[in-house]
Parts: C-alpha cells; sequence; structure tokens
C-alpha cells in the first residue's frame, strides 16, 4: 500500500483543477505584459511601449527614472534663468540645443509653460519651439508634447538632418525604464514651422513601425535594442533606419525599417529581418545621424543615477530605501538603520518583490559598516521601528519583512550586541527554542501580527522597559468543517539574552472558537507599536 | 527568456502551477490570474537581464504571494463572475470535492505547506525558503497538515510504511 504522502501525492494532483487550453497563452501573456507597461506608463514611472512586433519578442519597453536635472552634454541645456524666447507667456525648464536652418544657425528649444511656479519635470505643458535665424526669439512651435514621463519629462535630444537637406530636424526624448523613446519633427521656413514627422506606408506595406507620429525606441539593454541611423543611397539621397532587435545569445534578430522623409512625412522604403552576430549590431549609442545626443541621453548608455537611489557605500545604490536613526550599539550616538533592495544597473525596479537588504552605519561616516543581511524576496521589506528589548542601552531594529493583513517582523541587533564576528547588522536568532509553538533552536526570530482567514497573531510585551520579555501569540483553526469550532493558541515568550532570544515560557491550548481571543490583533508593545501599517 | 522557453515553460509548467495555487486559493480563475501576472513578471525580470535560477519555483513563489491579498481575490472574482456564468461549470469528481474539501478545512499556511509539497515537490528547505520561515515551522505545519487530510480522506498506511515514515521523521 502506498505511504500517505504517496497517496496524498497522487491525489491532490489528480484533483488539482486544470486551466482552460492554452493554446494561445503565450500571445495572451504578451498582451498582459503590454497591458502591465501600459499601466506603468500611466503612474509617475515612466515606460514607453515603443515598437510592437508580432512576435513575443517584440516588445520594446522603455521607461527609464533619471535624476530630474539632465546632464550637462556636449553643448547645454537647461537654463537656469529662463530667457525671454518672444512666446508672450513665462516658461521654465528650457533646455537647447543648435540647429542648422538651410545653412543658418538657430536653436531648438523645449521648454515648459510656467503656471504659479514650474511643474515637476513630467508634469505641465510641455513644448518643442524653434529659433530658425538664431535671434533669441522661437519663430514656430510644435503642438504640446504629451507622455513627458516622471520624473525626467521629454528633453532636447539631438538635432540630426536625416535627409540630408541642410535643415535639421529636431529629436525630442521621454527617457523611460530602459531608454528613451524619441519623435522627430521637421522644420519649415516658409512658413515658418515645427511640425511632427509622420510615417506613411505604402499600401500592404509590412513592418514594425505604424502608420501616424513617428516615435523610436533608443535602448540597448541585456536581451534586446532599438535605434536609429542614416544611410547614404547610391543616388547620394540620405535614408533613415529604425532598427529593433532581439539579443539571442551570440547572434540577434535585427529587424530594419528604411525611409525617407519628404517634408515632415517619413515614407517607408523597404523593411526586413536579418540575424547578426553580436560585433555587428547597428547599436544605439551617443550620436543620431552623427548629431550629438543632448541632456540625459549625452551619457547613453550609462544612465544617470536613479534619484530614487541612495548610495550607502555598497556595491551599487540602494532602492525603495527606508532609514531608521537609532542608537544600536549603545554608544551614545545616533546610528543609521537601512532596509532597501540593490538598483540594477542603476535603477530601480518598480513594484515587484525584490530581495532586500539590511544594512547600518554606526560610526557614523554615512556609510553602511561590514556585512549586511539579506532579505529575501520583500514585498515592501522597511525599517519599522527601533526599541531596547533587552535593556542594555542599545535598540534592536525592528524590520518588516512583509506589508500585508499579516505583517511579518524580524529583529536585528549591531554585531556588539549578537555577537557576530562581522560588523554590522545582524538577524536575531532563537536559542532554548520551542519548536511546537514555532519557534526551533537555530532558527531566525520572525513573528507576525494581525490575521486572516484561519490564523490571527500578535505581539505583547512583559517587564518593558527593565526586563523586557517579547509574548508572541499565535492562534489557528480550520475556517469551516469538522474542527472550526476549536481553536489552537500559542503564546511563547521569548528573552534576548547574550545576543539571542531564548524561549523562556511556551504554552498551547485549545479554546471555543467563538470564546474571546485573549488577545487583539493590534497592540504598543515593548515600545513599538504592531500590526500599524500607517 | 525567450518566446521558445515561454513556450515550453507554459506547456510543461503552468497546468501544475495553476492546479497548485488553485488548491490553495480553492479559485480557479484567481490561480490562472495569479500564475499568469507571475509568468509576465518573470519575463519582464528576464528581458531586464535578471537571472531566475529556478523559474517555476519562482513563479509559484509569486503567484502565491499575489494569491494573499484579499484585494485582488475579490477583483478577480468580480472580473470572473461574468465568464463563470457565460460557462455552466463542469461538476467537480468525487475525489476533487473531498480533496477541495479538505484542503479548505486546513488554514492558509497549513494548505500552503502541503500544496508545495505534494503538488510542486518542493523540499522543506525550499518551501521555508518560500514562505520565509524555519524548516522547523514548516515540518510542524506539514505535520499538522498531514494528519488532517489523512483523516478527511480516510487514508491508510501500510504499518511498515509508517514504522518507516516515523523513523525518517
Amino acid at each position: 500500500m502506498p505511504s500517505i504522502d504517496d497517496q496524498l501525492r497522487t491525489r491532490m494532483r489528480e484533483a488539482a483543477p486544470q486551466p482552460a487550453g492554452a493554446d494561445d497563452l503565450v500571445e495572451h501573456l504578451g498582451a498582459r505584459k503590454r497591458r502591465r507597461a501600459g499601466v506603468r506608463r500611466a503612474g509617475t514611472v515612466g515606460l514607453v511601449v515603443v515598437v510592437l512586433v508580432a512576435t513575443t519578442g517584440a516588445f520594446v519597453a522603455l521607461g527609464r527614472a533619471f535624476r530630474t536635472e539632465p546632464i550637462p552634454g556636449t553643448i547645454p541645456t537647461p537654463s537656469q534663468t529662463p530667457p525671454d524666447l518672444g512666446l508672450g507667456f513665462p516658461i521654465c525648464d528650457v533646455m537647447s540645443m543648435p540647429i542648422t536652418v538651410a545653412g543658418t544657425l538657430g536653436n531648438a528649444y523645449v521648454f515648459t509653460k510656467a503656471t504659479d511656479g514650474c511643474p515637476k519635470p513630467g508634469e505641465g505643458h510641455r513644448f518643442v519651439g524653434a529659433d530658425l535665424d538664431g535671434n533669441g526669439t522661437v519663430d514656430a512651435t510644435a503642438p504640446e508634447l504629451t507622455d513627458c514621463f516622471s520624473p525626467v519629462g521629454c528633453e532636447a535630444f539631438a538635432a540630426p538632418d536625416v535627409n540630408g537637406d541642410g535643415t535639421s530636424e529636431i529629436a525630442v526624448s521621454t527617457a523611460g525604464a530602459d531608454g528613451y523613446g524619441v519623435w522627430l519633427y521637421a522644420v519649415t521656413t516658409s512658413p515658418a514651422a515645427v511640425e511632427p514627422v509622420k510615417v506613411e506606408l505604402p499600401p500592404g506595406f509590412k513592418g514594425f513601425i505604424h502608420a501616424g507620429p513617428l516615435q523610436f525606441a533608443w535602448v540597448d539593454v541585456v536581451g534586446h535594442f532599438g535605434g536609429a541611423h542614416c544611410v547614404t543611397f547610391d543616388d547620394g539621397s540620405t535614408g533613415f533606419v529604425i532598427d529593433s532587435g532581439d539579443k539571442l545569445g551570440s547572434t540577434a534578430e535585427v529587424s530594419s525599417e528604411v525611409f525617407t522623409l519628404e517634408g515632415s512625412i517619413m515614407r517607408a522604403l523597404d523593411a526586413g529581418t536579418r540575424t547578426l552576430p553580436l560585433s555587428d549590431l547597428p547599436l544605439p549609442g551617443t550620436t543620431l545621424c552623427g548629431a550629438p545626443l543632448y541632456g540625459s541621453a549625452s551619457n547613453f548608455p550609462n544612465a544617470a543615477p536613479d534619484p530614487k537611489t541612495v548610495d550607502i557605500g555598497l556595491d551599487a545604490p540602494l532602492c525603495d530605501v527606508s532609514t531608521l536613526k537609532a542608537d544600536f550599539d549603545g554608544d551614545g550616538k545616533q546610528d543609521t538603520a537601512w532596509v532597501g533592495s540593490f538598483a540594477k544597473n542603476g535603477r530601480c525596479s518598480t513594484g515587484d518583490t525584490s530581495d532586500a537588504i539590511v544594512a547600518v552605519d554606526l560610526d557614523g561616516d554615512g556609510l553602511a559598516d561590514g556585512s549586511y543581511d539579506t532579505l529575501p524576496r520583500c514585498l515592501l521589506c522597511r525599517t519599522y521601528a527601533a526599541t531596547d528589548l533587552n535593556a542594555d542601552g542599545a535598540s534592536e531594529l525592528v524590520v518588516l519583512l512583509q506589508a500585508s493583513s499579516t505583517p511579518e517582523y524580524a529583529i536585528y541587533g549591531a554585531s556588539s550586541v549578537t555577537g557576530s564576528d562581522s560588523p554590522g547588522m545582524s538577524p536575531m536568532l532563537v536559542s532554548a527554542g520551542n519548536a511546537e509553538n514555532g519557534f526551533p533552536d537555530g532558527s531566525q526570530l520572525t513573528f507576525s501580527a494581525g490575521g486572516d482567514e484561519g490564523y490571527s497573531s500578535a505581539v505583547q510585551c512583559e517587564g518593558y522597559p527593565n526586563a523586557p520579555v517579547l509574548v508572541l501569540w499565535r492562534s489557528e483553526h480550520p475556517v469551516e468543517g469538522p474542527g472550526a469550532d476549536v481553536t489552537d493558541f500559542y503564546e511563547t515568550k521569548l528573552q534576548l539574552v547574550s545576543g539571542s532570544f531564548a524561549v523562556v515560557d511556551a504554552r498551547h491550548f485549545t479554546q471555543p472558537t467563538s470564546d474571546p481571543s485573549p488577545f487583539g490583533l493590534t497592540s504598543q508593545a515593548c515600545g513599538v507599536d504592531w500590526f500599524s501599517l500607517a | 527568456m525567450d518566446e521558445v522557453e515561454l513556450r515550453e515553460f507554459v506547456r510543461e509548467r503552468y497546468p501544475r502551477l495553476v492546479g497548485a495555487v488553485a488548491l490553495v486559493t480553492g479559485d480557479a480563475a484567481s490561480a490562472e490570474d495569479a500564475v499568469q501576472e507571475a509568468i509576465v513578471r518573470a519575463w519582464e525580470r528576464t528581458e531586464r537581464g535578471e537571472q531566475i535560477a529556478a523559474l517555476d519555483r519562482w513563479v509559484a513563489a509569486v503567484a502565491l504571494n499575489l494569491s494573499r491579498s484579499r484585494l485582488r481575490r475579490l477583483r478577480v472574482e468580480r472580473l470572473a463572475r461574468p465568464k463563470l456564468v457565460a460557462a455552466p461549470p463542469v461538476p467537480p469528481s468525487g475525489d476533487r470535492v473531498d480533496i477541495a474539501r479538505a484542503l479548505a478545512e486546513l488554514p492558509r499556511r497549513q494548505r500552503e505547506v502541503a500544496v508545495l509539497r505534494y503538488v510542486l515537490d518542493l523540499s522543506t528547505q525550499e518551501i521555508a525558503k518560500q514562505m520565509r520561515t524555519s524548516e522547523g515551522t514548516v515540518k510542524s505545519q506539514l505535520f499538522k497538515a498531514r494528519s488532517h487530510l489523512a483523516d478527511a480522506l480516510s487514508l491508510v498506511e501500510d504499518p511498515d510504511e509508517e514504522n518507516s515514515h516515523a523513523e525518517h521523521r
């Protein structure tokens, strides 16, 4: 006869509900991924989906969070004192770059209309305009720029001459998570105008750029790239090529679409796909058709530091940082503890759970000391409270491991308290544990407060502040059916002694589920408000 | 994760992952939603150059985390309701009802531990890591879940197997 484990294994697998047919699931997931990108775009984190090809590898998601002030480019950029551009209304956050208009030097401007001060980058009304003769006034503007994502907003990107007619086009970018989305504007002198370049496709043309306002990606990340460059045709005329590709090991599938610009119309001529070695890819760089990139793109592909990061001297800056100051080593001085997750390539990802770390600065130099502890798969991990749990004058750090209806906590102590060999913050462990109550020897002390269906937990305290004892409650009962009328209660008392928590008392009892619980979910205990997520 | 890997993962692992999450949540629609969301997040991460060592376990962990949100469950149920009305539900088999009922009687954590062990074959260490708890707690929860499920489903063990199991424990 099979063992109970084997029987459960077999029967549970057979009983597991099966999803509906997954024939088109990959396509469905692709659409879902695009929706997620769209949702992020609608939020404060910029993200642009620029190029869609009918394969799963055809998503170009842009959206990078850079610092709000553009990096000085080859030629400069934001004016501290907005110039009078003859627009008739106040402007701010002005970026400029030189353009050539039929042999005459002028300037392109990207600026924001000031209303009651200057809106944050990515907010307010932002425009692109051109001074065609270099006299310091704007001669023409284009319709308002939209999709200028926070925190960078729209920037002057480059002033290439993509059709070789001696007049620059104006490229404007918006920064996203992985790179840039770039629009192109055509400049004409008679009448003076700055018009968005629009794509026209011949009937039946199959490419990856859609008809309508032209936008292309400027991105080079692991697994994907997108960019554009100019080519010279046999007759000496200039073409504009937009490239997009997925890097697959040592080669890449590169899709390219060739255009020619006439006025403000970008006409598609040809499109194709080829496999190229990575060394031969037409990757984007710091120029577009020979024209230098400005603003934050001038350092492409090395992004400016993400404004949301905090550098505490570790291998990479931290994202989603929470900070708490307290005296963690008992020297009478305020120390700093951090909980955050490492930025990837200098950027903060959004929304997902990720590993976090706990670090501390005990010597006051603003940098993390020694080692740090890793918190796997954090969901909004953060520093939660500091309290002295052994009355030694040094605070312990309470870290929130998971913000939910049942928040989980862990206790950390400075190495001088825990006795760890490595300086820094170490997790508190359980010694002299009680496995039945869920605190086995040697395990890291973690506990929760709050509850969900069928279980609840709470934190209480005895003897604080002179001789604190942490009292951890847990209850559980079947939600319905047999046994639902009886609740198991576990009460465990732990005392911090010699750098670890020893179970000094533990009990397990049952009582009717209808009886009042011996504990409430929220509490103010040992100097901390537990289950208080506000 | 390229398209080939994604298609293979969907073909090989998706049904079991959805089944596992559905056994925990008791709702197939929300389980599908959570697993799909987890796969999309994994896809995005790999596109950003991040490495995911054990994709099926990562997806399971994220899907279970997602399914814990009551708000999410409510939203998914609301979205799924029209589908449920449109498509008459297929009556589950007797054993499926028994298993679902026995699992529903367990506290959520015991249910998760049982499903991770018996459906997804995770080790005690892997479950502890996934649930961010100690191996001792996992063993304790699994022991309780196993006992309850065995009683509820009237499972009987060969005495020799039982001795072997007891020794192993």
